[in-house]
């Protein structure tokens, strides 16, 4: 989710309408998670007959709190395309639960409409950022309906098939597939009343979202750059208008292929062949179910008009109408929830401070072990080289010297006089004939 | 006619290295473009044998003569899937390695020279089925990296060459003492012998017998061996805590012997554990599964992590490598840890074994690759290389920044990308076997993701840093020459059959013997 | 044919001595044809014995009244010796090629060692053997004090005294079984068959063990090896080192273990541990390979790094004979073979190559010359001689080293990874020696005076390239050296070694 929320405001390089639409990544590369989720929906609905599997029902949970947590960041928020990208995300919440609570081919078919409706829309918006030449805060903008025609009404399509406005809109048909399914749902009810304030809240800051930039007064101040060389905002070329009427156009008519008189999309899924018949209107509580959303969307649509719409601000820097009434908790809201910050908070101190951790092992512990190692080793080596030459090479010396200096004792014996000679004869011969006596004595 | 092709495949860097030396004394350019042109011989020859490769997969192009009967060394060489997977990736390597090394001009006869003798080293380790044999492919390999680290590398090329060999050989010492102890109680030095031996249970008895190992039960003698011969390989893969030689030994190296070094040499520790350790000492493994368990988390985990501390991008690279391949020894472990003959285990270790050999295979593409780029930012930056000094790159060398990019978000791991699927299947085999430590090493994959990313925000995005605004892209030269690699990239990641189809007869294999 | 490797070796000195003291090239030459006409009598003689059993050569009555012959014979053993003898005396006299001053009687002497060394092997006549190793002692007194280097007079008195000392323990030995033996005979087998009293065999085993020991490097006799290899000239160290130390390790297996086997029996007691001479011995070769090793890896001048090498070398040597296990001790007589190669290299790269052109030693001195650039055949040489020494496979040492320590598993497993450790330590003093001298970085070192380093000779290529030849080939083919060993282990002489638990 804040991979999504962060890109829209990423810097872009060059100022083109067309450069603005890549916007629509962020969108496809959400899809792929819940058609990963489709795809191997065989998995994780295996081991229970009712799909209501663990595995499932965590999806719906996940999917329905998703929807309602994002769409009440997105109320508060100000930068056009960062209300798109929160409302991404809750629609993303709304197909998977859809995926969860109805199976594949609901929580899909809400992903094709979806995918156009919300392309449009980001086109739409990029449309008018151009416009402004670049100004992407809402409460800056104002009063373009009258200078963008076409972006207009083909974005307040998309705003209506978001919205799940009855009947034309093919939003509306997917959006309610999915509470249709949720009513059904065995193992609770609240995913269906989340997936009801959900669409109650994107009724809601959809509609903010168009009145502060479509309606009410220009904002954008005389001296802005829009209006520069004398010209007013102006349209988008062509190549930008055509793409948002056949987007406009596909957000309606994809309802045909989505609603249970002709379920074909289903069909196509499943494989089964699928018929028209109208008499499924009268099926399950569908009818119930498609009053009480579209009431719902009346509801958030009114309330809208009535905070944004009547009494538009005049001031860019002028307070929020709901922040107005309640500052603390839109400000909560402003500031998303304090996700980013929770995150910074845990994990990212965490996983800084795992590094940091070990790097210490790596460079004292593990690295201190081979030191210590291979230090012991020299350190034995100096003993060795010490025993050595000094005990072993020292003794031998030494020995060599004692004999040296016995033999040099000896060799005094040597001496070459006569006089020393002759004394050595004599006490040698006396000790001789004493012994000689002591013998044959005995 | 059978033709000794492994045997021609392996002297032929020899001769090579011999005709670069002596003719490349005068010419760096001469001595490289030869080199290369030779490496690029030996990548045809495999590829021919991958060609000519039964999927079967048992043994194939097998070699065999007696050499030192008396204690049981033969001149034996043969590839399964597993040994043609590790020739087709030195292949790969090499001539990535050459081409990436263009700034080697002293003596470049010499290093090239090396380079192909290592080569040589590699193809032998790979094809080789008798210790003895083995063994001297395994030892004399070093040589020529310790060359290329010191006489070529960093500042601190002196201390990490001599580290990184004296800690490779205390391994190897430690290996061969264990298999001197198995070929006397076997008189058998035959890896597919032994292998054979342990898995009639007969290897322990046999040890006890001999070895005058008196006050010690059977099962502590093995274990005994079994460690000497783990140490070996747990240094070359390497394992936590054995890997302390890596990091600066593949930030003082040349880069070109850094993608040698982690794209080939490191996968020679895998392999050893694949065809030696785990055929042989099964037993051993299943009753040290949990505490290897630990080191391949602690080795998935603390590598990665140990990498976001990293300032130097090639130090981060490096413990990153470390990360990847803990993936493969988890495999390995979970793999080899289990006993279970059913076939569901078997499919399970398949997936786990499938995994690992892909991750090879995968990691050694990614990584060389990743080193190669890093090269080229070298070569443009005047050999900085650190994480903060650049910035905003992708406006000014937008080629670079992009195909870097893709060979990032493979090393990320993300699907489409060859990556991914090595440790995809890693995963999917590990989780029923071990599922506690699936789930602690999934952090490793969160962390590796933070890592990836950091290194593109901070080189590729934000502001540029005005240092560098006159840098240049990639030439036509290199983008030539790196094409071929970011398209296997692609390829192997959207159609891993490609390699699938080769090896896994032998995967298979492997994982029914691991249930016996 | 193999007795005329002793007389062509003493032909050579008589002819040295009648040349002219100026002909120094005929002096060299001659010695070179000596040399190889030595070889080339090993050579026949081994085409004529290929199998390794035991073959008299010669057998005439000497001194009849105490039963005293001539008597000359070989087995594989004795040929594998003699190969090694005859490689280095070659390659020695090439890397000798350089002396001027005194050459003839440098030759002399040198051929005269040879003689004596041939002579040894070959005796099978107990005295006969004595006398042949009285006769290679004084060469080498002469040859280091007169054409050594440092501290010449200390280390050729220490050498010799060590080495008489030796030689007078093994007389006392012999003479003491000659007379208890009663037999009047001097011949080996003769004397092996009889079967001496325990208890004399446990004191005559030690004191004639020791004796042949000290020249073999025992610890803690040993430190003259270092000494007087150092001091010695590089010819000369190549043959001490490379062969005259065998000669002590051969009379260990020939004489010692094959005439007092029951020496080596248990006790009955044990003293600190120990119950055998056996185990003692043991013990006291691995202390010699590790602490040799230990020694070696902080010492500063580069040849004292390979005189302790060589006492590391040959503890594998004596250990391999201690297991009395067939592998352990053809490991052992192949180490013999491989050392003696390798020590050769390595003195020759150290003294001639390096030494005589660089006169220093020091390592710390030779670094800042960068002698990988300047020296590069030297270079090479010592880095592939380097890998030979520490026991890389593909290399003679590691073929021997291996059957050693398999027969060491056997014998005394604990033995084993204090044998790797200095396996571990061996590697690690190479590469110091070999960085520091070859391969130093800018700034390591201390710069001295430099001067131009005259290139290298043909000679000293030719020797390097014999005895590299030899290591890689036997570390390749080991079989055809243990073609002759094994058999030659299997004779008759040491039947009464292979009544215990020999295998």
């Amino acid at each position: 989710m804040e991979m999504i929320s962060a890109s829209p405001t990423a810097a872009s390089p060059a100022a083109t309408a067309i450069e603005n639409s890549t916007k629509i990544t962020p969108v496809k590369a959400s899809g792929c998670g819940v058609f990963l989720v489709a795809r191997v929906f065989p998995l994780m609905s295996t081991g229970s007959g009712a799909g209501a599997t663990t595995a499932l029902q965590v999806v719906t949970w996940v999917g329905g709190i998703t929807a309602v947590f994002a769409a009440s960041i997105a109320v508060a928020q100000s930068d056009i395309k960062r209300i798109l990208a929160y409302s991404t995300v809750s629609q993303l919440g709304y197909m998977m639960m859809g995926l969860g609570v109805g199976g594949v081919s609901v929580g899909m078919f809400h992903l094709i409409t979806h995918a156009f409706f919300k392309a449009l829309l980001f086109l739409g918006a990029g449309s008018v950022i151009h416009a402004c030449h670049e100004e992407q805060d809402i409460r800056r903008m104002g009063g373009l309906g009258k200078y963008l025609p076409i972006t207009f009404a083909t974005y307040a399509i998309g705003m209506l098939a978001l919205c799940g406005f009855p009947l034309f809109f093919s939003g509306f048909w997917s959006k309610d597939e999915i509470l249709h399914s949720a009513h059904l749902w065995q193992v609770s009810q609240v995913p269906f009343y989340l997936g009801i304030v959900g669409a109650l809240l994107t009724a809601f800051y959809m509609t903010r979202q168009v009145c502060y930039v479509f309606l009410g007064p220009e904002r954008l101040g005389k001296k802005h750059d829009a209006y520069a060389h004398g010209a007013a905002p102006h349209e988008s070329p062509a190549t930008m208008a055509v793409p948002l009427m056949l987007l406009a156009a596909c957000a309606v008519l994809l309802s045909l292929i989505g609603t249970p008189a002709w379920p074909w999309f289903h069909a196509f899924l499943t494989g089964e062949p699928a018929t028209v018949d109208f008499a499924r209107f009268t099926e399950g509580g569908i009818v119930p179910v498609m009053v009480t959303s579209s009431l719902i969307v009346f509801l958030g649509l009114g309330l809208g008009w009535w905070l944004y719409g009547r009494k538009p601000v005049e001031d860019a820097t002028a307070p929020d109408a709901l922040e107005r009434m309640q500052p603390a908790v839109f400000r909560v809201f402003q500031n998303r929830l304090y996700v980013d910050e929770l995150y910074a908070a845990t994990v990212i101190r965490f996983q800084a401070w795992a590094a940091r951790v070990c790097d210490f092992l790596d460079r004292w512990v593990w690295n201190g072990a081979v030191q210590v190692v291979s230090y012991m080793v020299l350190g034995l080596s100096w003993l060795s080289r010490l025993t050595d030459t000094g005990v072993v090479n020292f003794g031998f010396d030494k020995g060599c010297g004692g004999v040296t200096l016995g033999s040099r004792v000896v060799a005094r014996l040597q001496s070459g006089q006569a006089q020393s000679y002759l004394r050595i004869l004599g006490i040698a011969f006396t000790i001789l004939v004493l012994l000689l006596i002591w013998s044959s004595r005995g | 006619m059978t033709m000794p092709l492994l045997s021609i495949l392996t002297a032929l860097p020899i001769f090579g290295a011999l005709i670069v030396f002596a003719a490349g004394r005068r010419d760096a350019q001469l001595a490289r473009r030869l080199a290369l042109v030779l490496s690029l011989v030996s990548l045809a020859l495999v590829l021919y044998l991958w060609h000519a490769f039964d999927p079967a997969g048992l043994l194939q192009f097998q070699e065999r003569h007696a050499w030192i009967p008396s204690f049981g060394a033969e001149y034996r060489l043969g590839i399964d899937g597993l040994g043609l997977l590790m020739l087709l990736l030195s292949a790969i390597v090499v001539p990535m390695s050459i081409a990436a090394s263009a700034q080697i001009t002293e003596r470049a006869h010499l290093y090239f020279a090396l380079v192909l003798l290592l080569q040589a080293g590699l193809f032998g380790t790979f094809t080789a089925l008798n210790f003895f044999h083995w063994f001297i492919f395994w030892e004399l390999s070093l040589i020529p990296a310790f060359f290329l680290i010191k006489l070529w590398g960093g500042p601190k090329r002196s201390a990490a060459a001599t580290q990184f060999f004296v800690y490779t050989m205390v391994g190897s010492v430690a290996l061969l003492l264990a298999f001197l102890a198995i070929s006397l109680s076997t008189g058998k030095l035959d890896f597919l012998e032994l292998a054979d031996l342990a898995r009639a249970g007969q290897l322990l008895p046999a040890m006890a017998g001999k070895l005058a190992l008196h006050a010690m039960t059977a099962r502590q003698i093995g274990l005994l061996i079994f460690a000497g011969a783990f140490l070996g390989f747990a240094v070359k893969v390497p394992l936590i805590p054995f890997h302390t030689w890596l990091p600066t030994a593949y930030e003082e190296a040349p880069t070109g012997t850094t993608m040698l070094l982690t794209g080939a040499m490191s996968k020679m520790g895998v392999y050893g554990f694949l065809r030696i350790l785990m055929p042989i000492f099964a037993e051993e493994m299943r009753w040290m599964r949990t505490p290897l368990l630990w080191l391949a988390i602690a080795t998935v985990v603390m590598g990665a992590s140990a990498a976001f501390a990293q300032r130097d991008l090639k130090r981060i690279l490096a413990y990153s490598s470390i990360n990847h391949l803990g993936y493969c020894m988890l495999g390995i472990f979970a793999a080899a840890g289990f006993a279970g003959n059913d076939p569901a285990a078997v499919m399970e270790k398949a997936a786990a074994l499938d995994g690992v050999f892909l991750q090879m295979l995968n990691h050694g593409l990614t990584a060389a690759t990743l080193f190669w780029f890093v090269a080229m930012l070298e070569k443009r930056s005047d050999g900085l290389r650190g994480l903060n000094d650049f910035g905003g790159l992708r406006q000014i060398v937008p080629v670079m920044c992009g195909l870097m990019g893709i060979a990032l978000f493979s090393s990320l791991g993300l699907p489409g990308l060859n990556g991914f699927v090595g440790e995809f299947l890693i995963f999917k085999g590990v989780f029923p076997l071990a599922p506690w430590a699936a789930a602690i090493a999934v952090l490793g994959l969160l962390v590796t993701a933070i890592v990836i990313l950091t290194i593109l925000q901070r080189v590729f995005s934000g502001p540029l840093n005005p240092k560098w605004s006159a840098m240049a892209d990639l030439t036509v030269g290199e983008r030539i020459a790196v094409a071929p690699a970011i398209a296997l990239m692609f390829v192997l990641g959207i159609y891993p059959q490609l390699i699938l189809g080769a090896i896994n007869g032998t995967v298979v294999q492997m994982a029914k013997y691991l249930g016996q | 044919m193999l007795a005329w490797t002793i007389y062509i070796s003493f032909l050579g000195v008589a002819v040295q001595m009648l040349l002219p003291g100026k002909a120094v090239r005929a002096s060299r030459a001659l010695a070179l044809l000596t040399a190889a006409g030595s070889f080339a009598a090993t050579l026949a003689g081994w085409a004529r014995h290929p199998g390794g059993e035991l073959a008299t050569i010669v057998r005439v009555p000497w001194i009849p009244s105490l039963g005293i012959e001539y008597h000359l014979a070989a087995d594989g053993i004795s040929i594998t010796l003699l190969l090694l003898t005859g490689l280095v005396a070659i390659a020695g006299v090439l890397f000798s090629w350089n002396i001027d001053h005194r050459t003839k009687e440098f030759f002399a002497f040198y051929l005269a060692l040879i003689g004596g060394v041939y002579g040894v092997f070959l005796s099978f006549d107990v005295f006969l053997l004595f006398v042949f190793y009285e006769i290679a002692i004084i060469p080498k007194y002469f040859l280091i004090a007169t054409w050594g280097s440092t501290r010449r007079e200390y280390g050729a008195m220490k050498l010799a005294i060590y080495s008489f000392v030796g030689s007078a323990m093994v007389l006392v030995g012999v003479i003491a079984a000659y007379v208890v033996a009663g037999a009047h005979t001097m011949n080996l087998l003769e004397l092996s068959k009889v079967a001496f009293p325990v208890h004399f065999q446990m004191w005559a085993f030690p004191l004639v063990f020791v004796g042949f020991a000290i020249l073999a490097g025992l610890w803690p006799f040993h430190t003259w090896a270092p000494t007087g290899h150092v001091a010695a000239p590089t010819g000369a160290s190549m043959l001490l080192a490379g062969v005259v130390m065998k000669l002590g390790a051969y009379g260990c297996l020939r004489v010692a273990m094959a005439l007092f086997p029951r020496g080596m029996d248990p006790w009955g007691f044990r003293v600190l541990g120990f119950g055998s001479w056996r185990g003692v011995f043991a013990l006291l070769a691995l202390i010699g390979i590790v602490y040799g090793a230990m020694v070696a890896l902080v010492q500063k001048d580069f040849k004292f790094v390979i005189g302790y090498s060589s006492v590391s070398h040959m503890g594998f040597v004596l250990l391999g004979l201690m297991t009395l296990r067939q592998i352990g001790m053809a490991g052992a007589v192949l180490q013999m073979f491989s050392h003696g190669v390798i020590a050769g290299l390595l003195f020759a790269v150290v003294g001639r190559m390096v030494y005589d052109r660089t006169h220093t030693r020091d390592l710390d001195e030779l670094g800042p010359m960068r002698l990988g650039k300047t020296l590069p055949f030297a270079a090479t040489v010592f880095v592939l001689a380097g890998m030979a020494s520490m026991g890389l496979p593909g290399f003679s040492g590691f073929v021997a080293e291996l059957q050693v320590l398999m027969g060491a598993w056997q014998a005394f497993w604990p033995l084993v990874p204090c044998a790797g450790l200095g396996i571990v330590v061996g590697i690690a003093y190479t590469w110091r020696a070999m960085q520091k001298a070859f391969f130093a970085d800018a700034g390591e070192g201390r710069a001295i005076a430099a001067h131009a380093l005259p290139p290298i000779t043909l000679p000293e290529e030719a020797g390097a390239a014999i005895l590299l030849a030899a290591s890689i080939a036997a570390g390749l083919f080991p079989q055809v050296l243990l073609k002759l060993i094994l058999p030659a282990l299997n004779s008759p002489l040491f039947d009464g070694l292979r009544r215990g638990s020999w295998q």
